[in-house]
């Protein structure tokens, strides 16, 4: 199985990085081409297109620096920077649009207050998402405990 | 999944709509929004497309601002020049890195002064080189006089505290006489200062470079060479900016602290211990002179030279980590009580340990060796003496560039010397100087004895005006404990100009006149560059507009041609999307080459009009001239515009195969008044 057009959903956590780092393994062996994608969320009593300069400004920082992570795996990737309500409908569509045969989505251990989460945004790109999609969670750091078990 | 059956693109620098309710024709700041309909019935969502965001990051609407990536050179050569660049002085830094830049004290210290400190070890030999001429009497006032001029030292250092705190953004002598003392008076301390600065490092660089000479002769002939060599080395060190600087020179500045202090300590330590008997000197003078108020006065002035550099600080506060003025207070402190402690100390242990100056053997080698003996600790005192002597220099490559930038920020100087290169170091100010030193060491051929009269006289000068206008600060501001800062300074102010008087008269016939001509000559200098920012600040200014803004002018559009194709087809199409009012000229050398062109705009001319001007001397530029004022005659508030057309070889090397008449009458169209010109490039692909 051979992928040539990957998608790498990138919100500036940790998580990215080992995405991004895998992301660049699969490229390098698949020839693939690598499209990192923020996305920001405006809210709903805002315009789809409402400018946050704010947002715009840590968009950009959080692209730069998959850059900086692709870089340093050897590899390339291209950016994209969206404006959506919910950024997993925006990364599905754009994914189909693409062309995109893979997702890659890092993902948190789990939210600092329980039970493990994957979070909106994935599980709506894992349930809608036409191609495959792997999911790069963190390792676990030592500070934080094992997550409850499932009854 | 397909979603974008429906797009619409938006600028997003001009959301908000055009006056005329249109679509903006282009989107200014690079940023276009397309709204793409998503899978789902409603959804929708925005793809921002940047520009080019590796080149030019877009920060807010209509705001752009270009990234390291822009200022990397594309060409092989371009890149072999950085590469070489970045190695001697290192990757280019963002301005916001300016404040990442700044010295803490401990780095600071060693920057700002190593001219101060490097004082200690050849002052006292300026005092024993006067006093031994009255033999043991006259070197027992060497201790008193090394009193005096520590007491001199403090007042000077409170001064300069004080001119810190007051004028926090930097310029020292300078900006507390033009401040206080008038304009004048600032420029003559500025000038005074610039010309010491450069004399540092003349001297003190040759100083060291005849140390190392000393030690291998063989290497005397190569003086000048390694004079040369050692202010570019420092140039370089200083251009990869102040932090890094600071961090090369802070090993051998406190080299010598320690070891200096180190000598000191173990020196008292054996005097208290009984194991120093205080030995008579023995004087190779047979004539001893009586001790007189002119031989304490020339002593105390020698002695007194050892304070050039303490202005470095107050001239460079704006180097220092915040809160800026406490920060450079307590590391002029530091520098004032390190130099007045190595100063009165080596004085004592050389009238303890009966030392005389020789001509063999400084003073402070005499002492390094009395106190340590000729071991492994004397030779890296030894060492650590020899650079920091050489280092002595780098105290004026932070002074100078500074005072250079706050003088041409006020418009003395030319505004070149504002710019901060890629380290965010004063970059011009760093290599004039550098220049300027060199050329100095080159002309006197390494060897700048003629030059050290001319020294001090300038610090004097410019101690003695801070002063004075520090005096004038607290009359006017009556600040609580003004009386007794006014003390303090006034007395200062009228001992630095006893020095001043002294080393004046002392050095009046060995040089010192030189300076005391540069100074006004500098001033002058100044001046005039002030008077031409002033004319053209005046011509420029939005004032004579009286709030109205300029209509545009009528434009009438000249196209030179030289033959018909497709490079002078584009530039006269061009020309046409600009004015109506469009003439093609053609120059000639003969009727024939007139008449075959003008068939052949009959055919590709589209109804402009032509002109031919035939010139049978075969001169281009002087008729077009000439054509172009007669035609401005004719409106002369129009604006006449010259559209070149000129095609651009694929290889750099394929210029010199073609005319470059184009270029040859840019050059000539520079300076014609009233004349605007457009190159219109055909760049050719192979």
């Amino acid at each position: 199985m051979a992928f040539s057009r990957i998608l790498v959903p990138v919100g500036g956590i940790p998580a990215d990085e080992q995405a991004i780092r895998l992301a660049c393994q699969v490229a390098r062996q698949d020839k693939a081409k690598i499209t990192a994608i923020h996305v920001i969320e405006v809210q709903r009593n805002l315009p789809l297109n409402a400018e946050d300069a704010a947002q715009m400004e840590r968009g950009e920082s959080v692209l730069a620096r998959a850059e900086q992570i692709a870089k340093a795996a050897r590899g390339s990737l291209e950016t994209e920077l969206l404006q959506a309500r919910v950024a997993g409908s925006a990364l599905v569509d754009e994914a189909g649009e693409r062309g995109i045969d893979l997702i890659i989505m890092g993902i948190p251990d789990r939210k600092p207050l329980g039970d493990f989460y994957l979070g909106a945004t994935t599980l709506y790109v894992l349930k809608n998402a036409a191609c495959r999609v792997w999911l790069c969670r963190e390792g676990r750091r030592e500070d934080q405990p094992a997550a409850r078990k499932e009854k | 999944m397909n979603s974008s059956d429906e797009k619409t693109t938006q600028d997003a620098a001009a959301r908000a709509p055009e006056p005329n309710g249109s679509e903006p024709a282009i989107h200014a700041d690079l940023t276009t929004l397309e709204i793409h309909r998503g899978s789902h019935r409603g959804d929708k969502y925005v793809r921002i497309i940047r520009g080019n965001p590796h080149l030019l990051k877009r920060v807010a609407p209509g705001y752009l601002r270009a990234t390291a990536e822009v200022s990397r050179p594309r060409g092989n050569i371009g890149r072999l020049y950085r590469g070489i660049k970045e190695f001697l002085v290192g990757k280019p830094l963002p301005s916001e890195a300016e404040k990442d830049e700044r010295l803490n004290k401990i780095r600071a210290l060693p920057v700002f002064s190593s001219d101060a400190i490097s004082s200690s070890a050849y002052a006292t030999e300026e005092i024993l080189i006067v006093m031994v001429m009255a033999g043991a009497v006259g070197l027992a006032y060497s201790i008193p006089i090394a009193l005096a001029i520590a007491f001199l030292l403090a007042v000077v250092s409170f001064s300069y505290r004080q001119t810190v705190h007051a004028y926090p953004h930097g310029g020292g002598s300078y900006t507390v006489s033009r401040e206080n003392l008038g304009t004048q008076a600032g420029l003559v301390a500025a000038a005074a200062l610039l010309i010491d600065y450069v004399l540092t490092v003349a001297v003190s660089i040759s100083a060291g470079t005849a140390a190392i000479t000393s030690a291998i002769q063989s290497l005397f002939p190569y003086r000048v060479e390694i004079s040369v060599a050692f202010i570019v080395i420092i140039t370089l060190i200083n251009l990869r900016g102040v932090r890094e600087s600071g961090t090369i020179f802070a090993v051998p500045t406190y080299l010598f602290v320690f070891s200096l202090a180190g000598v000191l300590v173990v020196g008292v330590a054996r005097i208290l211990l009984g194991e120093v008997a205080t030995e008579e000197p023995r004087l190779e003078h047979k004539d001893l002179e009586p001790v007189t108020l002119f031989m304490i006065l020339h002593a105390f002035a020698a002695g007194s030279v050892a304070m050039s550099g303490t202005e470095a600080i107050a001239n460079g506060v704006p180097a220092f980590k915040p809160p800026e003025s406490k920060n450079a207070a307590t590391t002029l402190t530091w520098m004032s009580s390190i130099l007045g402690v190595f100063f009165v100390g080596v004085t004592f242990l050389a009238y303890q340990y009966g030392i005389v100056p020789t001509e063999t053997e400084t003073i402070i080698s005499q002492v390094g060796r009395a106190v340590l003996g000729t071991g492994v600790g004397y030779g890296i005192f030894q060492a650590a003496t020899m650079l920091i002597l050489v280092l002595a220099a780098n105290t004026s490559f932070s002074g100078f560039p500074r005072l250079a930038y706050v003088l041409a920020r006020d418009g003395f100087m030319p505004h070149q010397f504002t710019f901060r290169g890629d380290r965010l170091a004063f970059s011009n100010g760093i290599v004039i100087l550098g220049a300027v030193a060199a050329a100095l060491v080159i002309a006197f051929g390494g060897s700048t004895h003629a030059l050290i009269p001319l020294y001090a006289v300038g610090v004097f000068l410019s101690f003695t005006l801070s002063q004075a206008g520090m005096v004038r600060h607290w009359w006017k501001s009556r600040e609580p404990g003004w009386q007794k800062s006014m003390v303090i300074n006034g007395t200062g102010a009228c001992l630095t100009a006893v020095v001043l008087a002294v080393v004046g008269a002392v050095k009046f016939q060995l040089g010192a006149w030189v300076v005391l001509l540069l100074i006004p000559l500098l001033v002058l200098i100044f001046n005039g560059i002030q008077r031409h920012y002033q004319r053209v600040a005046e011509q420029l200014s939005l004032e004579h507009l009286g709030g109205k803004g300029i209509a545009p002018p009528r434009q009438i559009v000249i196209v030179p041609i030289g033959e018909l194709n497709q490079a002078s087809l584009r530039a006269l199409a061009f020309a046409r999307s600009i004015s109506k009012d469009l003439v093609a000229v053609r120059v000639a050398f003969d009727a024939d080459e007139a008449s075959e062109f003008q068939q052949q705009w009959a055919r590709w001319g589209n109804g402009n009009q032509l002109v031919i001007l035939e010139s049978p001397y075969r001169s281009f530029n002087e008729p077009l001239l000439v054509y172009i004022d007669a035609l401005h005659r004719q409106d002369a508030e129009a604006c006449i515009t010259v559209v070149l057309p000129e095609f651009v070889p694929a290889h750099w090397w394929e210029h010199l195969l073609h005319n470059q008449t184009a270029l040859r009458l840019k050059a000539a169209l520079l300076f014609h008044r009233n004349t605007v010109t457009v190159d219109v490039p055909y760049h050719l692909v192979r």
